[in-house]
């Protein structure tokens, strides 16, 4: 059995972030992942970031996974790749598979659960047809292994992720017949949309996919019009020709590993559905269990980021690597790049679903004091 | 293989694998008045297969709230067990590092 | 408001239901008191499914015995398909020391009327291929089988329902009320029962309702660690394979496993391989006592998939997609079931510790509890499992 100071699990911006920080403070560290390369999703956003200059904006996703490395190896993490974490058991121990034949069992003091989010499917008729596949799947075949999947897509839903996702095909090579998107309205940013439109390409707004058809694979994809209260509008059903559609249904936080190590959940449609309560320091209910990233709300890799970092620090500070002010300063600092990063119409509303989940926690967590406190 | 893909259309799968359709999902939670998806899986098998429910979970949160009449929200997803990945019963077998 | 029910039946868990089941099928008035959300959420959903009879020594064996022949037709009585399925039994050793032993389980087993055969290595490797090298003997019959245990357990439920039983689930019990020597009612966070008789079906929690009413109920919840494989193609003839450690130590020589210097067999490590008709395997089963916490434990885990590989090499490459872990019923006094009435409160009757045992059990447990409520005396004779066993012992009354 290994042991350590902090063990994290999953090694995108949340768990890279977090590892540099509790490193950086001199805890001793193991970082694992299941992939053969660490950055998470961040590799394959060949886009810039948005937002200030603070928050790595102008910079490109696949630039950031490269620096948040270069700092990993500086601070000396230990870094396991191809490895799973299988699962989680008592005494803060977990299970590992490398590379598919080497077993270990890694005991850490505090441990991060930065284990991301996975795509929502649509079970239309036919969404089990080769070709249907998720958004952010197909932005992996093309920004990293460039396959293309498809030559003709139909993308299902209109928010950044389906955006960027039906202009980084076009980028490929690949052409993208329509967008669908239930909503009366586009749901990501206009600046994606207007990049969308001046190609040409139709957003079907208040539509929805309602079968697609193919023999083996996708061929036909029918889409009808949705009334105002999202019913079908019979003898609206228009026939695409296609050969891959692309679902952009949002994404909702990977929970496996909090659910096992007993953390209470909370729920918020904001973050994409259920995920694990935590406190403002990023720590769930279960004490030194913590989480950072999309587990603990589907967001983005900028606040993903920081919310490593709060993990990080706090880890730190509870092992007795950095003082109690000198953590605070730098939580703090955290905590206002994190208040402008929710800022803005999009941003309020998690903004508002994260303060619910911490202040949730934070009423079971006083629940279980007098509770105990009635016992005795 | 042209027939089952018939099926398919009309019957929508929901959980691709174990092949569990959206009709027998519902059927099951009226016959038996299920409120938890833990039930919904050990009645019909959704949930059972190598994924564990990692896709077809949230669809059986949804088709449940929508036969129940309650919010997501309220519900609790399914329980989940170690292994989070399918692994290898020979692996799980070895003793800490012994291959090492 | 107030309910009323001639019997109120704690647990709905396979023995509460198919409790409920016979009792409503002889006319009782019958509620069923559930403290989870459904049925299944205890031991009756964390188990293998699997009946093997010629593990079940006497004065249990005429119970499994009879409980066998009421799954035969469960299925058609209770009108939902409960999945019976006739895999067999094979009882198998992968110890040579243990040759001789095998031969006596035969002998017994012959003298008990169950149609066994002893079977030789060779053989049993010829008739099934997926058996390992390191098997030495192996013994086979016929009667057992496997079933689904949601489907039996929501089979009895629905049945039941059907026949006019009622069901409160999310319930639970708070105060058991009594006038002299009887039960009057049961109040829960639902609401008043009042009630003829009180039926104590609640598993690992049976001890609980027990002492509302001052009676110490011997049993203990024993934790039981399994672990599911992905499908593999159907074995060619067994598909229930039992772990000779099975019979002859772990799961009925309590001394055996306390005494032992083998870790595996101190954590009740003996194999239970089952295969569904639907070609995943769930492979079992271990013994500790956790208090009631269901998790799984690696270090017990390691050891099942370490023998299952001994007894079965190719689910060394198969993959294991799930484990659980459930809370069996175990009066720790003798390890054998309580189906009694007791002296006081007398319209009190108690249906627990059918330890590993509860879906072979089910059916026959059923029948029995509700000839015991409704007709005074019972097919079967149940003295073995009487409460007053365990009077001259150390415990009855909490005081």
């Amino acid at each position: 059995m290994k042991k350590c100071d902090v063990l994290v699990i999953g090694a995108g911006p949340a768990g890279l972030c977090c590892a540099i920080e509790a490193a950086r403070a001199g805890a001793d560290v193991i970082l694992i992942d299941e992939n053969r390369r660490p950055g998470g999703q961040l590799f394959k956003q060949i886009h810039k970031f948005f937002g200030s200059k603070q928050h790595k904006a102008g910079i490109r996703g696949f630039d950031i996974g490269i620096e948040l490395l270069e700092e990993v190896q500086r601070y000396e993490v230990n870094m396991l790749l191809n490895t799973v974490a299988y699962g989680i058991f008592d005494d803060k121990t977990v299970e590992i598979v490398k590379d598919e034949r080497i077993t270990d069992t890694i005991q850490g003091k505090k441990i991060l659960l930065a284990t991301g989010a996975i795509e929502n499917p649509v079970a239309f008729p036919g969404w089990t047809l080769p070709g249907v596949m998720g958004a952010g799947a197909a932005q992996t075949m093309i920004n990293i292994h460039r396959v293309l999947p498809g030559r003709r897509f139909v993308i299902l839903g209109t928010g950044n992720v389906g955006l960027i996702i039906a202009y980084q095909l076009l980028q490929a090579g690949a052409d993208v017949i329509a967008l669908v998107e239930a909503a009366s309205k586009i749901g990501g940013y206009q600046v994606h949309a207007s990049k969308i439109r001046r190609a040409g390409i139709p957003i079907f707004t208040s539509h929805t996919i309602k079968e697609v058809k193919g023999n083996m694979q996708v061929e036909e994809v029918v889409i009808v019009q949705l009334d105002d209260s999202w019913k079908p509008i019979e003898g609206t059903e228009r026939t695409l020709s296609a050969d891959c559609v692309c679902i952009a249904a949002g994404l909702h936080p990977s929970i496996e590993l909090a659910q096992m190590a007993g953390c209470a959940l909370g729920f918020s449609s904001e973050l994409g559905g259920h995920l694990p309560l935590h406190n403002e320091d990023m720590e769930t209910t279960v004490d030194g269990i913590y989480v950072a990233g999309d587990i603990a709300g589907v967001e983005e890799a900028s606040t993903a980021m920081e919310e490593g970092r709060l993990a990080g620090i706090d880890m730190a500070q509870k092992l007795g690597h950095l003082s109690k002010d000198k953590a605070q300063d730098k939580k703090e600092k955290i905590r206002e790049n994190l208040f402008a990063l929710r800022s803005g119409s999009f941003g309020y509303l998690r903004y508002k679903a994260k303060l619910n989940i911490i202040q949730t926690m934070e009423a079971i967590k006083k629940n279980q004091e007098k509770k105990q406190w009635s016992y005795k | 293989m042209e027939r089952k893909l018939q099926e398919r259309k009309v019957n929508n799968i929901v959980c691709r694998c174990e092949e569990v359709t959206e009709q027998e999902i519902r059927d099951a939670i009226r016959k038996f008045n299920l409120t938890t998806v833990d039930e919904v899986k050990r009645l019909t098998r959704a949930g059972m297969g190598l994924c564990q429910g990692r896709t077809c979970g949230s669809l059986m949160e949804k088709i449940l709230s929508e036969e129940i009449n309650k919010k997501v929200s309220e519900l609790l997803p399914l329980k989940k067990r170690p292994p989070v990945r399918p692994i290898k019963i020979k692996l799980l077998a070895k003793k800490e590092r012994e291959s090492e | 408001m107030n309910k009323t029910a001639d019997v109120t039946v704690v647990g709905g868990g396979v023995i509460g239901c198919s409790i409920a089941y016979y009792l409503a099928k002889k006319g009782a008035d019958v509620i069923v008191v559930e403290k989870n959300k459904g049925p299944s959420f205890g031991a009756s959903g964390t188990n293998q499914g699997a009946c093997p009879l010629q593990l079940f020594e006497p004065p249990v064996l005429e119970l499994a015995r009879q409980s066998l022949k009421l799954y035969k037709n469960l299925s058609e009585e209770i009108g939902y398909d409960i999945e019976y399925d006739n895999v067999g039994a094979l009882v198998c050793s992968v110890d040579e020391k243990q040759y001789s032993d095998m031969k006596k389980h035969v002998e017994k087993k012959k003298k008990q009327g169950i149609n066994v055969r002893l079977i030789e290595r060779e053989e049993l490797l010829k008739l099934e291929p997926t058996l390992g090298e390191n098997v030495v003997v192996g013994v086979e019959e016929w009667e057992s089988c496997g079933v689904n245990p949601f489907k039996v357990n929501y089979g009895f439920a629905c049945a039941a329902r059907r026949l006019g039983a009622r069901f409160l689930f999310s319930t639970e019990v708070g105060k058991i009320e009594k006038d002299k020597d009887k039960v009057t009612s049961v109040a829960t966070d639902k609401g008043k029962i009042i009630t003829n008789f009180l039926v104590n079906a609640a598993g690992a929690w049976s001890p609980q309702i027990g002492k509302m009413l001052g009676l110490v109920i011997p049993v203990k919840p024993r934790r039981g660690q399994i672990i599911v494989t992905e499908p593999t193609p159907l074995n060619k003839r067994w598909r229930c394979i039992s772990d000779a450690d099975y019979l002859l130590t772990t799961a009925f020589d309590l001394k055996a496993t306390e005494v032992s210097k083998d870790k595996r067999i101190k954590l009740g490590v003996a194999g239970v391989y089952l295969q569904e008709s639907t070609g995943n395997w769930t492979i079992g089963s271990s013994r500790d006592f956790a208090d009631y916490n269901t998790n799984v434990t690696m270090q017990t885990i390691r050891y099942i998939a370490k023998r299952a590989i001994k007894f079965i090499p190719k689910l060394k490459d198969v993959s294991c997609i799930r484990t659980f872990a459930g809370l069996r019923p175990f009066c720790y006094v003798d390890g054998l079931p309580i189906l009694s009435k007791v002296d006081n409160p007398q319209n009190f009757v108690i249906a627990t510790g059918h330890a590993g045992e509860g879906i072979t059990l089910a059916p026959i447990t059923g029948k029995l509890i509700s000839e015991l409520i409704v007709e005074n005396k019972t097919s079967l004779p149940i003295d073995a499992f009487s409460f007053s066993r365990f009077k001259n012992a150390y415990l009855q009354n909490l005081g």
